[in-house]
């Protein structure tokens, strides 16, 4: 078959399911896997696809999460992918609304078994669209600006609830790692949330540092778990270090063997 | 707490000491007549504190007043004008001078003419060793003396003249229990004029016998000062291991893959002895011990690089023989070597020679080199391992630690090196630099490569690595699961010999 041809099939396969694994790939296309891998490296080099651990997803509009426009485009997923790194089968997460954490919910269907908190319509809607892990939607008053819910109702929710690992989006990261959001509702919201987990982790674009966003809560602390892009300073990342937070890059390198 | 006014007062001194590691804003009082002991790790910098005192280097901020003026030596000569007296670890003495001669060298006693008064100078050499109980003839020239006679002749120049300070770096490393003793004694005779000592040591039961003060340093920072009233043996051990930081190294959990590589009864020389391990598919594994322990000769045994290693290797459950670096690498198992300028960094050659040199062959066509995807590797890889403001056509050799390790680590990567060998990957380099290497690391686990990581850096160890194997006069140790093992531990058994 040529290079061509196994392109084509394999961008009809995923207009149709979304993602795909490479062992389907296999069976479908006859070819050996560093073939598939050399073509799903090309399709994700022309944007068309992301690469995952074993396998690969559509970059955009069939899913329900949009897709950032620009040139951020990548960066923006591979936070997520990354983020998605750090859940393990079988556990209880909380990912609270934002753009991030909407990526990172695309990465959920290499899991099966794991339970996902959300106040975000758009992460219920993409998980419960792929029909593998659970996914359970807080209640509250639906927010018109990111579609998602947030007040008392949503606090009062939460507190029935003991997740393994809090996944949250921040707007800003000051020089004395005070974190912070645009809107009060969602300071709130992580506040409490902060409180239900052992373990939080702050996703962030390499921008969002040393400034501040509006709503303050709190202060990133050793034992805090940050994820970001590769682009980040090497300010931030000897300044993360030193305090002590374990600081994931999207770097993203190691290729296997042939 | 001391009532009298202080002789000496450091403020906030700073010092670079190299990309890794710096003294911070050192602040300490010493007060006349009294023991000040400065206690941290190896490493943590109490020495290059020393070094600031006497004069030997210059303080890149900060300041000291020294009897209420202030106090900035040049060299060793003003500190010793100033009446400070530094008795570094390694003494020095003028091997072909007398004991007598060596005592008072700056301070001879003079006749009515000038001249050195030797008759009186015997008298005076024999009559100070006698109150300091050294049993020494004041005659011998000093090269006939054994290493600790040497120390305690040291420490007896303080007492030759009148000195202000005096400060002894770690004396007492290498001496025995009698010799001890009479270098306390030393000390109480000094502090009894009214000197100040300042004594650095890394003997927690010498603060408790001697101390007035104890400062704890580490990693460059002045941790606490206290009277010794309020310290013990248990609160000094917390304060000297401290709190480690192990939690910012970004590693996923994973579980433990197949076996991927073992190691059976490896033996070389009289160095490494029947070693075994065997490391996992998505696993770190650590190595660590003391200097000489023969962490470097494993590294290297382990591709192949040093003959007259035994031992059987088994890759995924096959027998292989490494003859060379270059067949291990066929096999998938690269080192990335201690020294990397000297032995990884290809000299004089440019970026793209020094990252693709080992996958050279994948760019083959029939009419040479692909340059054209050669070229777009080396920008994506540049890219992804975090090399900024790079050209192709650069020369290595003139690039930080830091990004020298990053060009060695994509070189194997693009090679699709399966088992990473690391000799201390991240020493010497600065920290940006490590948190990208540790993420390399971290990324390479988590997709079913391996790493073997040989570091004597313990909070990189417990922080990167899932089990723990403690390299001892040849032998080995463990391998202990992350999760049970500790700094203390760790430190207990690379110690314990046999």
């Amino acid at each position: 078959m040529f290079a061509i041809e196994r392109i084509n099939l394999i961008q009809k396969y995923l207009r149709e399911h979304q993602q795909v694994d490479v062992k389907t790939l296999r069976e479908l296309l006859n070819v050996s896997e560093v073939t598939i891998r050399r073509d799903l490296e090309k399709l994700e080099q022309e944007g068309f696809l992301l690469r995952t651990h074993g396998g690969a997803i559509l970059t955009d509009s069939v899913s329900l999460v949009p897709t950032r426009t620009g040139s951020g485009t990548t960066e923006y997923s591979e936070i997520g992918k990354i983020a998605s790194r750090l859940i393990q089968e079988g556990e209880f997460i909380l990912l609270l609304a934002g753009n991030l954490t909407r990526q990172l919910a695309r990465f959920l269907f290499q899991f099966s078994q794991i339970t996902v908190l959300t106040n975000d319509i758009v992460i219920a809607g993409e998980i419960s669209a792929t029909q593998k892990n659970r996914c359970v939607l807080l209640g509250g008053e639906v927010s018109g600006q990111d579609q998602a819910v947030y007040g008392t109702l949503t606090l009062d929710d939460l507190e029935r609830f003991h997740v393994d690992r809090v996944f949250v989006e921040v707007d800003g990261v000051s020089r004395d790692l005070d974190l912070s959001v645009t809107t009060q509702e969602k300071a709130l919201l992580i506040r409490s949330a902060r409180q239900r987990t052992g373990e939080l982790v702050i996703l962030c674009e390499a921008e969002g540092f040393y400034k501040n966003a509006f709503f303050s809560f709190g202060k990133a602390r050793s034992g805090d778990i940050m994820v970001t892009d590769r682009h980040v300073s090497d300010e931030v990342k000897q300044h993360l270090f030193n305090a002590n937070i374990k600081l994931f890059t999207t770097i993203d390198i190691y290729e296997g063997t042939p | 707490m001391n009532v009298q006014e202080p002789l000496f007062v450091v403020e906030g001194l700073s010092k670079k000491i190299n990309e890794d590691f710096s003294l911070k804003e050192i602040s300490l009082s010493l007060y006349p007549g009294s023991v000040h002991v400065l206690v941290g790790e190896n490493g943590s910098g109490k020495t290059k504190f020393l070094h600031l005192l006497c004069g030997i280097e210059r303080p890149d901020s900060g300041s000291m007043r020294f009897c209420d003026r202030l106090y900035a030596p040049r060299d060793i000569t003003d500190a010793r004008k100033a009446g400070i007296l530094f008795i570094g670890q390694d003494v020095q003495l003028f091997e072909n001078l007398s004991v007598a001669e060596n005592l008072f060298f700056d301070n001879y006693p003079r006749t009515l003419f000038g001249a050195i008064d030797i008759p009186r100078m015997i008298q005076q050499a024999r009559r100070l060793l006698k109150e300091l109980s050294i049993d020494l003839d004041v005659d011998i020239p000093v090269r006939k003396l054994g290493y600790a006679q040497r120390q305690l002749l040291a420490a007896a120049r303080s007492c030759v003249k009148p000195w202000k300070l005096v400060a002894f770096d770690e004396p007492s490393a290498a001496l025995a229990e009698p010799e001890r003793t009479i270098l306390f004694t030393i000390i109480k005779r000094l502090t009894q004029q009214g000197t100040s000592v300042l004594y650095v040591s890394h003997r927690i039961d010498e603060i408790c016998r001697i101390g007035d003060y104890v400062s704890i340093i580490r990693q460059g920072r002045l941790i606490d000062t206290r009277s010794r009233e309020t310290v013990n043996e248990s609160v000094l051990v917390h304060l000297l291991t401290g709190k480690i930081f192990t939690e910012r190294y970004p590693r996923y959990k994973q579980g433990r893959g197949a076996p991927l590589l073992e190691v059976q009864n490896l033996s070389c020389g009289v160095l490494l002895k029947n070693i075994s391990f065997t490391v996992h598919v998505g696993e770190i594994l650590g190595i660590t011990g003391l200097m000489g322990s023969g962490r470097t000769l494993l590294a290297h045994c382990l591709v192949g690089d040093v003959p007259g290693s035994s031992g059987r290797l088994l890759l995924s459950g096959q027998e292989v023989h490494f003859s060379s670096p270059e067949e291990a690498l066929q096999y998938g198992v690269a080192l990335i070597p201690e020294d990397r300028n000297e032995n990884a960094i290809l000299h004089h050659q440019d970026l793209t020679l020094n990252m693709t040199i080992a996958a050279l062959p994948q760019y083959q066509t029939v009419t040479g080199l692909h340059n054209t995807t050669l070229y777009k590797n080396i920008k994506k890889y540049a890219e992804r391992i975090g090399l900024r403001s790079i050209k192709p056509e650069d020369i290595p050799d003139t690039y930080s630690g830091g990004n020298q390790q990053k060009v060695t680590l994509a070189r194997w990567i693009a090679k699709r090196a399966r088992i990473y060998i690391m000799d201390e990957p991240t020493r010497g380099i600065d920290v940006s630099s490590k948190v990208d290497i540790y993420n390399v690391m971290a990324d390479i686990a988590a997709k079913g490569g391996a790493i073997i990581l040989f570091s004597s850096d313990l909070e990189e160890i417990l922080g990167m690595c899932d089990r723990i194997l403690i390299l001892t006069e040849g032998r080995m140790i463990g391998p202990i699961p992350k999760e049970e093992a500790s700094q203390e531990m760790i430190l207990r058994l690379a110690t314990s010999g046999t």
